[in-house]
This record gives C-alpha cells, structure tokens and sequence, in this order.
C-alpha cells in the first residue's frame, strides 16, 4: 500500500512538471543547421580518434619490431602485450557501442 | 496503420536531412521531458538533446526496428547522459559533493521555472544518477529490465537490485519523512 502512494505520488511530481515546463520545438531550418555543425563535429572528432589511434599502432610496431629483431626473449614479451592490447582495445570499443 | 506512417517516415529519414529533422521534430518534447527529469537543468537537457539528435542521425542507417523508436531515442539519450557523468565524476567523494550542488542547482533551475521542489523530488534527486535513471525509466517510462538493461549496458540482475534497493530506502525515507 506504501508502495504504491509512494510510486502515485512521484508520477503526480514529475507528470506536474511536464504540464509546467515550457518547450519550445526549434524550426527545422535551425534543426537542419544543428545537426549539419553536429555531424561535421562529430566526423571531426572521428577522424582525430584513428589518426591517433594509428599513429599509436606504428609507433608500437616499430618497437616491437625493433626489439623482436634484436633480443630474443623480448619477443615473447612483446607478443603478450600485443594480445594485452587488443583485448583492452576490444573492450573499450565495446563499451562504446562499436564492438558487440 | 500508424506503425507503417512511422517506418515510412523514418525510411525517409535514412535519406533526408530534412525529413529526419521533421521526424525528430516529433519525438523533441518526449525527450526533453525525459532529459529535464534526469538533469533538472533546461541548458544541459538542451545539449544533450542536440547531441543525441546527432548521434541518432549519424546512426540512423543502423537502426534496424528491433524496438520502437521513441526506446532507440531514449537509449541514446540515457547513453549519452551516464557517458557524459561518468566522465565528469570518476572521483568518488567529488561525486558525493557535488550531489548537494546539484540538488541546490536543481532546486534553484525548478524555481526559476515556476515550478515547487517537493518532498519526492528531493528525495529522488539524492539518488545517485545511474539509480535515478534506472527508477525514471522503469517506473515512471514502464520499460522492461530488458529494454533498461540494452539501453544502461548494465546486467539485468545489476538493474533489478538497484532498482530494488533504492526504492526501498526512498520509502522507508519517505515514511520516516511523513511520519
């Protein structure tokens, strides 16, 4: 009984501040120009992320190349790091939804 | 009949800025009124919902009528709104402190739209964020702990004991608060 006076009163709160809160739609014109400033962001940022993570991946193969060619044992070493690394690489462009 | 107007609308959508921008123009005041409850703040709300009507747009290719689109919205509001906090609170005890900011901030965000801060809403807004979205959603919005549990990217068990738990403390606070 508690319960459910507890939940009726929340949904009165928050339906009450739906009914009060003024929202004013933007016109498709300003929608249009949102989205194409968005977009371009957002591509931006994007194409930031893989040069990043491609600069990332040259330096990392050139040091394991590097090592691998002169030490021996560096280069089991280097192997497990690589599988290290793409693992946490997997997992964190699965949290962001890239990766199911 | 209605279902087929909406898929129509939003195959449109695939292919037109301009006829995404109308469909979204339909779903604006849903979305507001759900940001505005999670935030309580009309600036944050605003961008937020400026980034998810992007993400939804560069992503809308990929939406493939697995749910209904209002959920597919919602989802990538809710996304964006934790991802957003998670990363401006890593630190614990900041968290803590800013939790009574923010209720001041919501407070004040409330009155300024003439709006009354109640006992309920205080209460809720002592939730942490990620507990006051899962309520939000699953009481007020009726998703499943499925449905939450695809759009937060937490486990159902992690969805249903929070829910659980908070709504425990929320009424055994209310009653002690009413008594």
């Amino acid at each position: 009984m508690k319960q459910d006076e507890w939940m009726k009163k929340m949904d009165e709160t928050w339906d009450e501040m739906d009914a009060k809160l003024h929202i004013d739609v933007p016109e498709t014109d300003e929608m249009l120009q949102q989205i194409s400033s968005g977009e371009k962001r957002y591509r931006e940022r994007m194409r930031r992320e893989l040069c990043r993570f491609i600069i990332l991946a040259c330096v990392l193969l050139s040091v394991y190349m590097l090592m691998a060619v002169h030490i021996t044992w560096a280069f089991y070493i280097m192997q497990l790091i690589s599988i290290i690394a793409v693992v946490i690489l997997l997992l964190v462009e699965r949290s962001k939804g890239r990766v199911t | 009949m209605e279902e087929s107007a909406e898929t129509i609308s939003i195959e449109n959508a695939k292919q037109d800025k301009s006829a995404f921008s109308q469909l979204f123009q339909q779903y604006y005041t849903f979305l507001y009124r759900y940001l505005f409850k999670l935030t309580m703040n009309k600036e944050m709300t605003e961008d937020l919902l400026q980034e998810t009507m992007i993400r939804a747009y560069i992503n809308l290719p990929k939406f493939r009528y697995q749910s209904k689109f209002s959920t597919w919205l919602i989802s990538i509001a809710t996304r964006l709104y934790l991802d957003e906090q998670r990363k401006s609170k890593r630190d614990r005890k900041r968290q803590l402190q800013l939790t009574e900011n923010e209720k001041r901030k919501m407070k004040w965000e409330l009155e300024q739209g003439n709006m009354d801060w109640s006992l309920h809403l205080d209460l809720f807004a002592s939730l942490s964020i990620e507990t006051r979205t899962l309520i939000l959603l699953r009481h007020y919005y009726g998703y499943s702990i499925e449905e939450i549990s695809a759009m937060t990217k937490l486990r159902k068990g992690t969805v249903k004991s929070r829910i659980h738990y908070a709504l425990k403390k929320l009424r055994e606070e209310w009653s002690d608060e009413t008594r």
